[in-house]
């Protein structure tokens, strides 16, 4: 290294910005170089001393309060958002529930299972059960069952049983629903009524 | 004095006087640190509160066995670049001589006051990377291996940057240098 490449790499060496060899190399050259290169030396020091006399700035007010009263506001209002939106869920599930709950509570359910599956023989038979609903579970040469044994359950004479166990009574041709069929079911008293008091009806009583 | 993950590991198990303690750590390191790489005061205090809020927002991310200094100088200097390139550009040297009329330093002469703008100027002229490199190293005191990892590159080339902003800085301030 001669002492041009010293005296242009006096800065960066002062600044450790030399890699081991070149440092190893500018130092032997200082070691052992005329008054010129320790002169440059001493210059490129005075020089970045300068350079660094470059005057600063002072911060205006202190960040921290209202940087921390800031990320204290907006964490308040992201906990108020969570804990909106899981009221709001749990409000919408309570709304839901009934509905989930809706088959096994409600018999309006079995009825319209009930009907589309004597409608389904209908169109498949051409007519309608005659009194007779056994023929729905059963499977036959012209389809079926028309419902499903997992949701209906019949006893031992082949009735189709309501949710408190008793037959649903089925007519055909119907005296409400005329040139249908009518079906109820006798209720949660168990009697049957003809389909006064708390019998269910497929008509409007 | 606690080290700055330990602040941080504090601030995280709910203790608050421990970020505030690091806010005042480093308001004004990173505050003349976006200054003298954007040269606008305005934007460096808008920038510097922005990178403390990124700070407290991304904490829980942060790896306490990881240099902190580093990791705030990283977000500084990606902030300091963004908002850079979002705005007209600034470093010119219409900008630098009026934002030194408007922001008069201790100077206690003119010699002084026209070299402190001379060295404005050559910072200025310096391409970006070249000028966060250099700035982070002279005036931030960021050892070479916190720059590499501020700024995302090799030792190798954070080294290289700083001799080639030395080089180009040299020959900016010659005149000022022949004069001293």
């Amino acid at each position: 290294m001669d002492c041009k490449e010293v005296q242009d790499k006096l800065d960066a060496y002062l600044l450790g910005a030399l890699d081991k060899a070149e440092t190893t190399q500018l130092e032997v050259h200082l070691a052992g170089c005329t008054q010129q290169c320790r002169q440059s030396l001493k210059d490129t020091m005075r020089t970045l001393d300068v350079w660094r006399a470059l005057p600063g700035i002072e911060p205006r007010a202190a960040y921290a309060a209202p940087i921390l009263a800031s990320w204290k506001y907006s964490r308040k209002v992201f906990r108020l958002a969570v804990l909106t939106i899981f009221v709001l869920l749990v409000a919408l599930l309570c709304l839901m529930w009934p509905l989930w709950g809706y088959r096994p509570q409600y018999p309006m359910y079995y009825f319209a299972l009930l009907e589309k599956a004597i409608l389904q023989y209908n169109i498949q038979h051409r007519t309608f059960p005659d009194n007779d609903l056994s023929h729905l579970l059963l499977s036959g040469k012209n389809g079926g069952p028309y419902l499903s044994p997992q949701i209906f359950k019949s006893n031992g004479k082949g009735e189709i049983l309501d949710m408190w166990g008793m037959a649903y009574r089925y007519r055909y041709p119907g005296i409400h629903n005329r040139f249908m069929f009518d079906i109820y079911s006798c209720g949660k008293n168990r009697i049957d009524e003809q389909g006064a008091g708390d019998d269910i009806t497929n008509w409007k009583k | 004095m606690a080290a700055d993950e330990e602040l941080v590991k504090k601030f995280l198990q709910g203790d608050e006087n421990s970020f505030r303690e690091l806010v005042e750590r480093y308001q004004k390191p990173l505050l003349n640190y976006i200054y003298r790489f954007t040269a606008r005061r305005e934007l460096a205090e808008e920038l510097a509160q922005e990178i403390f809020i990124a700070v407290l927002q991304h904490l829980q991310r942060f790896d306490t066995t990881a240099s902190f200094k580093a990791w705030i100088y990283a977000i500084a200097t990606n902030r300091a670049l963004n908002s850079l390139r979002r705005r007209e550009p600034v470093m010119n040297e219409e900008l630098i001589a009026q934002t030194m009329c408007t922001q008069k330093g201790p100077f206690s002469n003119a010699a002084e006051e026209e070299r402190a703008v001379a060295v404005r100027k050559a910072l200025a002229a310096l391409p970006e990377k070249h000028r966060a490199v250099f700035i982070l190293r002279f005036y931030q005191d960021l050892s070479y291996e916190e720059i590499a990892l501020a700024i995302g590159c090799p030792l190798g080339t954070v080294k290289s940057r700083m001799c080639y902003a030395l080089q180009k800085l040299r020959g900016l301030l010659w005149a000022h240098r022949e004069v001293e």
